[in-house]
């Protein structure tokens, strides 16, 4: 594991709450942390982070959102990627405040 | 007689380590409740909830933080192998808690991320979630007297507490929201079990029962004007006041205010 995916990993542990890598897969209902970097498709992705597929097309036009890959025509995101974008894209209470 | 409040004799080591334990528990419990609501429900609710979680765990770091400092200030003044104690407190909160065996996942599903339509939660499941909720509120309140009655009064601390209760009741105000709107109101009602905490020592099992009739106190507050008058004179009636204890010439006894 590099050591931007192990920072990703990290940040994700923090903003959850997860004390060690079980527990984070635990969080997500995965079996083990080899699923946080199995990349999905548009669909799933956008289950995932609840946006529409045309609004992940339309960020990926802006160049904004969550980072994804593109094979040719096909596009890939990573769940590790979408987890983060979600658990990052929280409003804090105090900000509203 | 003048009331004085009491001494402020800290925790023992013992007792910094049951709380740190319940504390343990406590983030456990509402971190199961996260992951099972955002693997549950679609992003409209999680985003909602876990905005409150996240600001539930910021406050809960905090405190604890604050606690393992008072301990470590404890140990350095009896002059103990701080190196030895800390590795004991923290291994018997993490025995305890794998001990206990708590179900985290209440909503297991091999992926339930790849599902379109996440159902939520089932009324047994609300109940479930509701008393796990209802059971760490208790124990801030607990702590919050525990605290005010065994060390000086530290603003920084209360306030705290406060934090993390309100970002409790506004989980639990969401979750019951979406109870009504799904199910009706008739499965709004529920129980809680009678606490049973004795972790401190026995002067102090007796506001366990005082920090529930705070809470409902507050409670009562929130509620409408007449209704409040009415219930808060109920609850006057039936709270048992708390031990205070005075001291005189060297001499300390025991006084019921």
């Amino acid at each position: 594991m590099s050591t931007q995916q192990s920072a990703k990993l990290n940040e994700l542990k923090e903003l959850t709450g997860a004390r060690d890598i079980r527990e984070l897969c635990e969080f997500f209902g995965y079996q083990d942390a080899s699923e946080f970097w199995e990349p999905i498709k548009e669909a799933k992705a956008a289950v995932i982070t609840g946006l529409a597929i045309p609004t992940l097309r339309n960020y990926r036009h802006l160049s904004k959102g969550p980072e994804y890959i593109k094979h040719g025509n096909s596009v890939l995101y990573l769940p590790l990627v979408l987890h983060l974008h979600n658990f990052r894209n929280l409003i804090s209470l105090e900000e509203v405040a | 007689m003048t009331k004085t409040p009491p001494p402020s004799r800290g925790f023992t080591y013992a007792q910094h380590a049951r709380i740190a334990i319940e504390l343990g528990i406590a983030e456990r419990k509402i971190f199961a409740m996260a992951a099972a609501i955002y693997s549950s429900y679609p992003a409209a609710v999680w985003r909602s909830v876990l905005n409150k979680h996240a600001y539930f765990t910021k406050h809960f770091r905090e405190l604890r933080s604050l606690l393992d400092d008072q301990l470590f200030l404890e140990q350095a003044k009896n002059n103990l192998s701080l190196k030895a104690r800390c590795i004991y407190y923290n291994g018997l909160g993490n025995q305890v808690i794998k001990m206990q065996g708590i179900d985290f996942h209440i909503t297991p599903t091999v992926s339930p991320f790849f599902s379109r339509k996440k159902p939520g939660f089932t009324v047994e499941q609300y109940r479930h979630v509701q008393q796990q909720l209802e059971e760490v509120k208790d124990l801030f309140w607990f702590l919050q007297v525990a605290l005010s009655t065994s060390y000086i009064h530290k603003p920084d601390v209360g306030k705290l507490l406060l934090l993390i209760h309100d970002s409790l009741e506004q989980i639990q105000t969401t979750l019951e929201n979406r109870l009504k709107k799904k199910h009706g109101e008739t499965h709004v009602l529920f129980t809680t079990p009678p606490i049973e905490r004795t972790f401190l020592d026995n002067s102090l099992t007796d506001l366990t029962t005082s920090a529930r009739h705070i809470a409902k106190y507050i409670k009562a507050l929130h509620d409408d004007d007449n209704k409040a008058i009415c219930r808060l004179e109920e609850l006057a009636a039936k709270c048992t006041p708390p031990k205070y204890v005075t001291e005189t010439a060297g001499t300390s006894k025991e006084v019921l205010s």
